[in-house]
């Protein structure tokens, strides 16, 4: 049996509310009371949801017609995965020098946009980055983790 | 009231070049903070306070009030265009603001919440003109079995936001009450479901929530899909001026909902505590639940544009009357703002409305203005802005990533929330199997309320904190909320 999506948030949902609720049980009765309510309606409600998928993806029979477009998968990891290399780029790097450069590797790599093109937004971004927010608001923008291991 | 100071405060404001200047200033700057994902009225405050300081009381504190009172109408910029909300209550303009633009309808949703946020703002200082003599009683007869009651209300709103899937719909709302319980418990001081972590303490950031939740799956099914924002070429698409005006006359033609959702979230605005980011959603799930045709919301209404965006501005008007008159700030934005007249010379309380009512009229009359001249600048601009919807998504993807992450970052100031970013990948699974994700939304802002407000009213009255009289009137309203969804439910399914 295939399992459907529906099944895997359910899933996740969960396993997210059986921890939370598990922690919470540790608290006094105060700090506990209310998350240990509301986990318990919605790891209920988890229950109720999980069987309602099972029973609807075993229902679910070959049509025969014609077959359903292929799930992007691929293209759905890849994107979530630029995704976080965008968040462990600009907290290894900060905004300034990690933001541009993905910027310009992502529609370089990605999109293969012309480089000229990538690196005219690239450059943008740097732009809007440091004349917006660190010259005009005067807001520090966060500089990266790494920054000072490597350049001191 | 006194008309004489009513007239003479608003020939004073439109006759003084240097009042009606700073006006029409500070409306493109606060329209800026709103439209830029992280900023927000409170750091456009923050940020601006060292440019008011020195100036006349008076022309400072119409400068911020004016400033403040169109932060929300910048807000639904982004909302529409690109699914990121600007600020946290723009949040529920995204819901169907965003599904409109991919229809090819962004200049028809920018309009609708153009013409709604200037409705709502100047409803929203009608309602400040109107409560002046009776304000005392009605900002007193809140405590905190009605907050609790009121935040009660908006979670039933849930069951309205969830669609035809009640159950999906209750989980995410669980879902986002629980992450609103982390942090320290404001009752024992407990450091809960914070893994040790520092940055948790202050709970779980709503904008960085809401960016994972709605910016960052958008982004992800664009990429995947292709093609721009709008599904619908820009040949066939309706993005011209003709569309923006469309909009603005959806707003007079559901004239009762603008007018119902400006009042609610007039009075939400008014009551302190309840929080403002609350207005947007508790209006939007009485859009849903009011309309005839509840289905068609999340898909792209423009009801569901109409009804967070009049609340969104409204609520500024009704948030100032306990600000300037108790100094009890009424919504987040207003603790600055407090500050901040305090800084010119202005002392909020009971003695302003005695002694100083021209100020507090300039102040009202400035709301008026600003909100019109929101209207009329953002309607010079609507049409280009429209356009955004055309941009290839390949090329919108990394910058909409990035602006993203900087607007989590600057409305937390601090690296660790990027990691709550996280919540997207699940964001985008909630998306892919059409789990609503408005709950969340609901949940996370509402639960602490919701909490805070239990154990208070528990230690202050006991469990008869529900037998007070407006408690029992807002468990009417509780009550009444839920038979009218389930008949509604009932009835759909005889018609299906």
């Amino acid at each position: 049996m295939k399992v459907g999506g529906n099944v895997i948030i359910g899933a996740v949902m969960l396993t997210i509310f059986a921890g939370m609720l598990a922690m919470a049980a540790q608290y006094p009765d105060d700090a506990g009371f209310m998350p240990i309510l509301v986990g318990l309606s919605g790891a209920a409600l988890c229950v109720v949801q999980l069987c309602q998928a099972v029973a609807a993806d075993r229902r679910e029979v070959p049509t025969g017609g014609e077959p359903a477009a292929p799930v992007p998968l691929r293209r759905e990891m890849s994107l979530l995965g630029w995704f976080a290399g965008f968040i462990a780029g600009i907290v290894a790097l900060g905004f300034l020098i990690a933001g541009p450069a993905l910027v310009f590797a992502f529609l370089v790599i990605d999109q293969r946009e012309k480089i000229a093109r990538a690196a005219a937004l690239a450059v943008g971004c740097l732009a809007v980055l440091y004349l917006v927010f660190e010259v005009l608001l005067e807001l520090t923008l966060f500089r990266g983790l790494a920054v000072p291991l490597l350049f001191g | 009231m006194q008309l004489d100071v009513v007239i003479a405060s608003l020939i004073n404001l439109l006759t003084s070049p240097g009042l009606l200047g700073l006006v029409v200033l500070a409306v493109p700057i606060g329209m800026f903070f709103g439209a830029v994902p992280g900023l927000g009225g409170k750091l456009g405050i923050a940020i601006m306070i060292p440019f008011v300081f020195g100036m006349d009381p008076l022309a400072g504190a119409v400068f911020l009030v004016s400033m403040h009172a169109v932060v929300h109408t910048g807000g639904s910029i982004p909302s529409i265009l690109l699914g990121i909300p600007g600020t946290g209550p723009d949040a529920a303009t995204v819901v169907d603001g965003y599904p409109m633009a991919q229809k090819g309808e962004a200049g028809r949703a920018l309009g609708a919440s153009l013409g709604a946020s200037g409705v709502g703002g100047v409803i929203g200082a009608i309602v400040l003109a109107l409560l002046l003599p009776v304000l005392r009683p009605v900002v007193l007869a809140f405590g905190p079995a009605e907050f609790f009651l009121l935040a009660i209300l908006g979670i039933t709103f849930i069951a309205a936001l969830s669609g035809d899937n009640l159950i999906k719909g209750l989980i995410v709302g669980c879902f986002g009450l629980m992450l609103a319980f982390v942090g320290l418990d404001p009752m024992t001081g407990i450091a809960r479901f914070t893994f040790g972590q520092l940055f948790l303490w202050d709970g779980v950031d709503v904008i960085t929530a809401v960016l994972a939740l709605y910016a960052i799956p958008e982004m992800i099914a664009l990429g995947v899909r292709g093609g721009s924002v709008s599904a619908i070429s820009k040949a066939r698409a309706n993005y011209g001026i003709r569309s923006v005006v469309e909009g603005l006359t959806d707003v007079f033609r559901h004239w009762r909902l603008t007018v119902r959702t400006s009042l609610i979230g007039a009075l939400i605005g008014l009551v302190p505590g309840l929080g403002g980011d609350a207005a947007s959603w508790i209006c939007y799930g009485h859009a849903v639940q009011s309309s005839r045709t509840p289905e068609r919301f999340g898909k792209g209404a423009v009801e569901g544009v109409i009804a967070p965006e009049t609340a969104n501005n409204s609520k500024e008007g009704g948030a100032m009357l306990p600000t300037l008159f108790f100094g009890i700030p009424g919504s987040s934005g207003m603790v600055l703002l407090l500050g901040a007249f305090v800084m010119l010379g202005i002392q909020p309380g009971p003695q302003l409305i005695l002694n100083h009512l021209d100020l507090v009229w300039t102040l009202v009359w400035a709301l008026v203005l600003a909100n019109l001249i929101a209207v009329l600048m953002f309607l010079g601009i609507a049409r280009w802005l429209g356009l955004l919807a055309f941009i290839r998504g390949g090329l919108l993807v990394p910058l909409v990533f990035l602006l993203a992450i900087t607007g989590s970052y600057l409305g937390s100031g601090s690296w660790h929330n990027l990691i709550l970013l996280l919540l997207g990948v699940l964001g985008y699974g909630l998306k892919r199997f059409d789990w609503p994700r408005p709950p969340f939304v609901i949940g996370l802002i509402l639960g602490e309320i919701a909490e805070v407000s239990l154990h208070k009213a528990l230690a202050i009255w006991g469990p008869a904190f529900l037998l007070r009289p407006q408690a029992l009137i807002l468990l009417a309203m509780v009550g009444a909320s839920l038979l009218f969804y389930l008949l509604r439910r009932r009835a759909t399914r005889r018609r299906s």
